[in-house]
């Protein structure tokens, strides 16, 4: 008799379950079957009716009917709220186009920092320290330590801004590696990023403020074959695998010999095109095996040690680098041409 | 340096299918960089060098003549425009089936009269009027006499030559010269180079007087002077093979004696002077100028002079500016027939002044500024000689004065294969390093090399070294990677904190920028600092290229003011800029020829023409940095800061420890803004490097999390307005710093309701023991403290 109403409540049950559309729907059918004075809870109730040995059989299909409803329940529960939320999402949609940044976020980095960090972790990489100098200068270290005699037509007035007889706008990186020689003991191994001074009016490829990266190696058995598989490395770090470099005699009074050193242009790879005015090769930095008369000068004997060095001017790798044709544009500090970078 | 490839042929046999590219890209790589190459002039098909015999005016026409012409053997006639062309003339002329630039003449009746030939104008042989001196008004040429008739245009002009425009570097002086290239030409190629002018040691008999005349130098900016004298001579124009050349290489051509000199200076790259012996009184004295003395020079301006220039005097008056320009008083001229030949040599950086003190630069002070080798002087002299014999027919004398106070020491040096193959990184046999030297005439005897007197920058071993690695190829040297002893690759602490600097600055939306660090005290008027202040004290540049730049900043705000207006004036919205860079100070120790000091400063500048950013947008900013680098609340002071004027007053701070100052930030005082073209929202900060690595905090120590809840508690009061919150914060925090964990301000009210001059605030504050849980008694007595201690402190009044 009561195994029949039990039947019964199944089927009405997940009848009701089942056709439930909402969750308040769902909760009163949970509430008229296994509520408090739900219908199966008042089966339950009636047990202590029934006999001994009927008690357990019953009451155990009666609480597996519970359990069966409560998961109908549950599964039904959860398919319910998932229609409910996608009825709420199709009332969020926006339009997914539109900008609403009031503030730029993130700031733009000048394109010296961008060249100049790059530079730095080329040479980190190759174990060099990064040294740095004052930017004004004794003549002594900006001169005389680097081979420069009083009568060189660079120390004129016409050339190098002065503060005094003896103390000037350094014109070069060079003397911090006059300063790192008289303050280190080989192996030394630095490049020296800063700002450099030349009496230049201002034009479209010359500014009287300019940077430069002065780089300098000084140990036993250093020679122009170190330099030149140095500075290989470099370019093809920077300026891609393929880059090749090239080096010409030239003369500079702190480094014999010397040279002046090109790449093969990294836009047309050397065939020759409107970035490298159909040379293939783009110039871009100067440099040679230290002159023994700078290596005394930093205090380090010349018969036991020698060195290179090489120095580039950062504007122009960054004119090079990012094809900008006028320098100026580099110290106008306009945001649009800042953003870009 | 100007050099015609044909002058250079002269002196060495180029294989007939080498490029002018060629010898270009080898003679760069071997060291003499070329700068630039024009083609002078195009070769052309049966044109030829004729005389004008006879004008005949054509009767249709009276603009056309009808010219008889002849080729010397053989005649023709044409019809042409000549309006300035004479009987007389020789002139080019084209055959039937010429061919000038490309084309093809062809030549028939013109009006009625039969023409057999054509005249060229000067754009037909591709030359231009203006580096072209034999040429009339019209365009029409005409040649110098001795250049023949019926003579091959292409081979007397040269038609189709190279000018080859060198970049020489200034320890190669020796190749400011003709005969200095065709060497290098010759080692470059490998070729045999001609015996050379250079090297042909010349023998003269010193004597105290040439003629009547003696030589004093009195000065110590003199190392050589030579001189001689030479009669009958006869003045007129030079061989034309002498003058070409002259205007290939851009020098004017004169008359023979000035052709002579200036021949010989670009042949030897000696300059040369000559005078007219009448215009000389008494003798040649080298001295300073007095001040005051005045000279017309061969440009015809009168020029003072000071004594820093040096000249070249007779006995009354200066008849030279030394190395730079002649009188024209003592010029050569049509009726002069006695010559002074000066052959001298001077200190480059006396030349150099001298030539920029009277802004006038020729070709001799171009030369001199480099440092001539004080020998060269009696091989050009020697030169000069042999071309007078050979062009003028005059014998000069043996006998010349010779003054040579600073004699040129000949540089020897003892070789070591070992250290020069060191310094190349190569390998190369003692054979192969003695042949590059021999080929560029540096003599080896006995391991010891022996330097000509025209290389005086081969000195030392790496010189040598140099010249071995040139000659052999840079481009064959060998590549490697050191192999030093392991070096560590890193940033030492300030250059890892001005990255992070950097890289906060711009997550902050800032952008960065770098200006110019010179200014000029006009920058500082702009912005309204006080004509006392420090900032004043700039350190100063003597020869300032302008008034724009004649001080170093003592303060980097001009310059960040300048970026924001520019990038305002150009209406560009909400902007964000930031720089790290120097300040000069330190103007005292410069006094005392010590170094100044440079101090790195982080400047900030912003401007936004909404109204959606206010003193707290860079006050945030400026948190964000010091957070970053755990420079804290806790740690230092903030004040109000009013003692600049370049900050507004009411909303500005100044954040300090003890007596460093760490930063200063707020809003751009309308004082200064109205000197600007910017918006009054603008707002900037300066923080100071250098007090940002002193305080920064490196190590950290890992403090357990709390284990025990915290309680919030509110409070609620009316203060007067100018109590700064960080005052309160100071307060309360003082009442229990054990306990007090956080204190956060969540309301400021001024306005209704609230009495004028007071402001109300709230806050909520966060209380904490890390042993164990509050109890409420506790909370109650701290909070009791702060309502009385801030009672007592700033008479608050309790919102209940």
């Amino acid at each position: 008799m009561i195994q029949e109403t039990l039947k019964l409540l199944e089927i009405s049950g997940a009848k009701e379950i089942n056709e439930s559309i909402n969750m308040e729907e769902l909760d009163q059918v949970r509430v008229k079957y296994l509520g408090k004075k739900g219908e199966l809870t008042n089966v339950l109730k009636s047990l202590s009716n029934l006999s001994q040995e009927q008690r357990p059989v019953v009451g155990s299909l009666a609480n597996e009917l519970r359990e069966k409803l409560e998961d109908l329940i549950e599964k039904k529960g959860h398919m319910l709220k998932n229609i409910e939320i996608d009825n709420k999402l199709k009332n969020e949609k926006i339009d997914i186009s539109i900008s609403k940044n009031i503030s730029k976020a993130y700031g733009h980095s000048h394109p010296f920092t961008i060249v100049l960090d790059d530079i730095k972790e080329i040479f980190m990489g190759m174990g060099y320290s990064i040294a740095e100098g004052p930017e004004i200068e004794y003549t002594k270290f900006n001169f005389d330590a680097l081979n420069t005699p009083a009568d060189h037509p660079a120390r004129d007035l016409q050339d190098t801004l002065y503060i005094t007889d003896d103390i000037i706008l350094r014109t070069q990186t060079s003397p911090v590696q006059v300063r790192a020689m008289l303050n280190g003991k080989p192996p030394i191994k630095i490049i020296a990023p800063g700002k450099v001074y030349r009496s230049d009016s201002v034009d479209a490829t010359h500014s009287p403020m300019f940077h430069q990266i002065e780089g300098l190696v000084v140990d036993k058995n250093i020679s122009m074959a170190d330099l030149k598989g140095t500075l290989e490395m470099f370019a093809r770090s920077y300026f891609g695998e393929k880059t090749n470099i090239r080096l010409r005699p030239h003369h500079f009074p702190f480094t014999e010999p010397s040279a002046e050193v090109d790449v093969t242009c990294f836009v047309c790879g050397g065939s020759g095109c409107r970035v490298c005015k159909n040379e293939g090769y783009i110039e871009i930095l100067g440099a040679g095996m230290v002159h023994p008369n700078v290596l005394k000068a930093g205090g380090i004997d010349p018969e036991v040690y020698s060195g290179f060095a090489f120095g580039m001017g950062l504007e122009r790798i960054a004119m090079i680098k990012f094809d900008i044709s006028d320098l100026r544009n580099l110290y106008e500090n306009d945001i649009r041409f800042l953003e870009q970078f | 340096m100007n050099v015609s490839l044909n002058w250079l042929k002269e002196y060495v046999d180029l294989d007939e299918n080498i490029s002018v590219k060629e010898v270009i890209d080898r003679l760069t790589m071997t060291g003499s960089k070329v700068e630039k190459i024009e083609k002078f002039g195009e070769k052309t098909e049966k044109v030829y060098t004729a005389r004008v015999e006879k004008i005949t005016p054509h009767s249709e026409d009276n603009k056309l003549f009808i010219i008889d012409i002849s080729f010397g053997d053989s005649k023709c006639s044409a019809v042409a425009k000549i309006p300035d062309i004479e009987v007389g003339d020789i002139i080019p002329v084209a055959l039937p089936g010429a061919k000038v630039i490309g084309k093809e003449i062809k030549v028939g009746e013109v009006k009625g009269i039969k023409s057999s030939c054509m005249v060229c104008h000067i754009l037909d042989l591709g030359l231009s009027q203006k580096d072209f001196p034999w040429v009339k008004p019209s365009g029409l040429i005409s040649f110098p006499k001795d250049i023949g008739l019926g003579k091959d245009i292409n081979e007397v002009l040269g038609l189709g030559d190279y000018i080859i425009e060198f970049e020489i570097t200034p320890n190669r002086p020796d190749c400011l010269s003709v005969e200095g290239i065709a060497r290098e030409l010759a080692v470059t190629f490998n070729k045999p180079c001609k015996k050379l002018f250079q090297d042909i040691k010349p023998e003269f008999i010193n004597v105290n007087k040439v003629d009547t005349l003696d030589v004093k130098i009195d000065s110590k900016n003199c190392n050589r002077y030579m001189l001689s004298v030479v009669d009958n001579i006869e003045v007129k124009e030079s061989p034309y093979e002498i003058q070409l050349k002259l205007i290939k290489s851009g020098i004017k051509p004169i008359n023979n004696i000035v052709d002579i000199t200036n021949y010989v200076m670009l042949e030897l790259g000696q300059p040369m002077h000559a005078f007219d012996y009448a215009k000389v009184n008494g003798g040649i004295i080298v001295r300073e100028a007095k001040s005051g003395e005045v000279i017309e020079t061969l440009d015809s301006q009168t020029r003072k002079l000071t004594d820093k220039n040096l000249v070249i005097a007779d006995y009354d008056k200066p008849i030279a500016i030394a190395g730079v320009m002649g009188g024209l008083e003592s010029s050569i001229t049509k009726n002069t027939t006695k010559i002074v030949i000066e052959s001298a040599n001077f200190v480059r950086g006396s030349i150099r002044n001298t030539s920029r003190s009277q802004y006038v630069r020729t070709d001799a002070s171009a030369k001199y500024e480099k440092g001539l080798a004080p020998e060269l002087t009696a091989y050009a002299l020697n030169r000069v000689h042999s071309l007078l014999r050979d062009i003028l027919g005059v014998n000069a004398s043996a006998e010349i004065v010779d003054v040579y106070p600073n004699v040129q020491s000949v540089n020897t040096i003892n070789l070591d294969y070992n250290k020069i193959n060191n310094i190349i990184g190569e390998e190369l046999d003692k054979q192969s390093i003695v042949k590059i030297l021999e080929d560029l005439s540096i003599k080896v005897e006995n391991d010891v090399a022996h330097v000509p007197y025209y290389r005086q920058d081969v000195e030392i071993a790496h010189d040598i070294a140099e010249e071995i690695a040139r000659i052999y190829g840079y481009d064959k040297l060998n590549s490697k990677l050191p192999d030093t002893s392991l070096t560590f690759g890193s940033k030492n602490k300030e250059q890892k904190l001005e990255d992070k600097i950097k890289t906060i600055s711009l997550a902050n939306g800032y952008s960065e920028i770098y200006t110019y660090t010179f200014f000029s005290k006009e920058l500082l008027d702009r912005m309204e600092i006080a004509k006392d202040s420090p900032l004043r004290d700039c350190i100063k540049i003597t020869n300032p290229l302008s008034q724009e730049f004649e001080y170093m900043r003592t303060t980097t705000m001009p310059l960040m003011l300048e970026a924001l207006e520019r990038n305002y004036t150009k209406k560009n919205i909400d902007v964000k800029l930031f720089e790290l860079g120097k300040i000069f100070l330190g103007n005292d120790n410069i006094k005392k020829g010590d170094l100044g000091s440079e101090k790195q400063v982080l400047t900030l500048g912003m401007y936004n023409t909404s109204d959606n950013v206010d003193f707290y947008s860079i006050k945030e900013v400026v948190e964000n940095i010091l957070n970053y680098f755990k420079v804290l609340e806790n740690d230092y002071d903030i004040k109000r800061y009013t003692e600049n004027i370049v900050y507004h007053p009411g909303a500005s701070a100044k954040i300090t420890i003890g007596e460093d100052v760490i930063a200063l930030f707020g809003k751009l005082s309308p004082k200064v803004v109205k000197n600007y073209i910017l918006p009054e929202n603008t707002y900037i900060a300066e923080i100071y490097f250098e007090n940002i690595v002193k305080y920064a905090k490196g190590e950290v120590k890992f403090v357990e999390l709390p284990k025990y809840p915290a309680v919030d508690r509110d409070i609620a009061f009316i203060i007067d307005e100018d109590v700064l919150a960080y005052d309160i914060q100071k307060v309360i925090k003082s009442v229990n710093p054990n306990i007090i964990e956080k204190i956060e301000l969540f309301d400021v009210y001024e306005g209704e309701q609230i009495e004028k001059g007071k402001k109300s605030m709230a806050y909520r504050v966060k209380l904490r023991l890390r042993e164990k849980t509050l109890e409420e008694a506790e909370i109650v007595s701290v909070m009791d403290s702060i309502v009385s201690k801030l009672e007592s402190e700033f008479k608050v009044v309790f919102r209940k």
